[in-house]
């Protein structure tokens, strides 16, 4: 059944101007300029009272179109938010024995990640356009991303994770990751998965120091006194995140 | 941009498909999503489809379903036939009419007119 009329309005605040015009939508604030096309979409744009509202109308619209309606709206509110407040996303590195060696090239607009799991490959990623990334000075281990454009930052920050991602493990136990920490349009802030996945790291890392603990009483009943040793100075050696598989071939030996 | 013109009781406007083509009417009623009850002053009030209609600027004012003299009146107090003539869809449909209906003499003489027009512009 088709709705003759689905509108719906928004207010636009006072220091941002938008501008609309076959359904391209530019808003300009004190952060800068950013552009819109909606021309996916059924719907008519309207600015009223000289700019201070935006209304969205769908016409004869289907279930389907009238849905449309609010995200074209939510989609301009990000664009207003990132021309006066701006988006921050903030990661964290997550790993349990290779530090994750993190360097900011080409003037804060593309990173270079080494040492990830100790692998030999440098992970290069370039930032989209209008996103700055440095590392942050006060936090360990913290990346910041700035912009204006809430899907460029966002992008960038996947790119991020995706290129740190462990391939051919277990990842339950692998949990070596550059994670999301939050992001900031201007004050919102949430802050708690990369949280969880430090401590779950951490207590992955004890639990597998007390397994080491367990296995070697186990291996000393079992071997005369100089393979124990070797045992101990082997597993000194070892890092948590790579060696139980080995641990259990030198029990078995 | 938004639209302007809207189909609503008192709309005037054109039909430009079927018997009644040409004709100016007046939407008096809405039957459903697709179809209007439509009258003018020298027609058997009839439904007809809005796809079959062309709305134009001119809107009178009466109330739903009004009785014919109702009507009647209502569109000589809006001027509705001297809005159209006067309009430029108004002129151009009238044109069009007249050139239609042009005999061999008539085209002829038109001819003429059109080459004198021409070359009074070059003269001058």
């Amino acid at each position: 059944m088709k709705t003759i009329l689905a509108s719906e309005t928004m207010d636009i605040p006072e220091e941002v101007t938008v501008q609309v015009a076959a359904k391209v939508v530019t808003v300009e604030g004190p952060r800068g300029k950013l552009t819109r096309n909606f021309k996916h979409l059924n719907l008519d744009f309207q600015l009223l009272e000289g700019g201070r509202k935006l209304q969205v109308d769908a016409w004869f619209g289907t279930r389907r179109t009238m849905a449309a309606i609010r995200t074209a709206i939510s989609h301009v509110q990000n664009l207003i938010t990132g021309v006066t407040k701006g988006y921050r996303y903030r990661m964290r590195f997550v790993y349990a024995h290779f530090p994750i060696n993190a360097s900011i090239t080409n003037s804060n607009t593309a990173i270079e990640i080494r040492n990830f799991l100790g692998e030999k490959k440098v992970r290069k990623v370039d930032m989209l356009d209008g996103v700055t990334i440095l590392r942050s000075e006060k936090v360990k281990d913290e990346l910041i991303l700035d912009g204006n454009d809430v899907e460029l930052v966002s992008r960038s920050a996947a790119l991020i994770n995706q290129k740190c991602h462990v391939k051919k493990k277990d990842i339950r136990k692998f949990l070596d990751a550059s994670l999301l920490l939050g992001f900031l349009a201007g004050e919102s802030h949430c802050s708690w998965l990369a949280s969880i996945a430090l401590l779950l790291a951490r207590v992955v890392r004890i639990w597998d120091r007390w397994r080491l603990v367990g296995e070697l009483l186990l291996a000393s009943a079992w071997r005369p006194r100089m393979e124990t040793l070797d045992l101990i100075s082997t597993n000194a050696l070892v890092s948590c995140s790579k060696q139980p598989l080995r641990l259990h071939s030198l029990l078995f030996m | 941009m938004p639209f302007k013109r809207f189909v609503e009781i008192g709309r005037v406007a054109l039909v430009n498909y079927g018997k009644d083509y040409g004709r100016l009417v007046v939407i008096v009623d809405v039957v459903d999503q697709n179809r209007a009850l439509v009258d003018a002053p020298d027609m058997v009030r009839c439904q007809i489809n809005f796809k079959r209609l062309s709305l134009t600027d001119i809107k009178i004012d009466i109330k739903r379903v009004p009785k014919k003299t109702t009507l009647l009146k209502a569109m000589e107090e809006a001027d509705v036939k001297n809005k159209w003539e006067n309009s430029s869809w108004g002129k151009k449909l009238i044109v069009q009419k007249r050139r239609a209906s042009l005999n061999d003499f008539d085209r002829f003489k038109v001819m003429l007119a059109k080459i004198k027009v021409i070359l009074s512009s070059i003269l001058d």
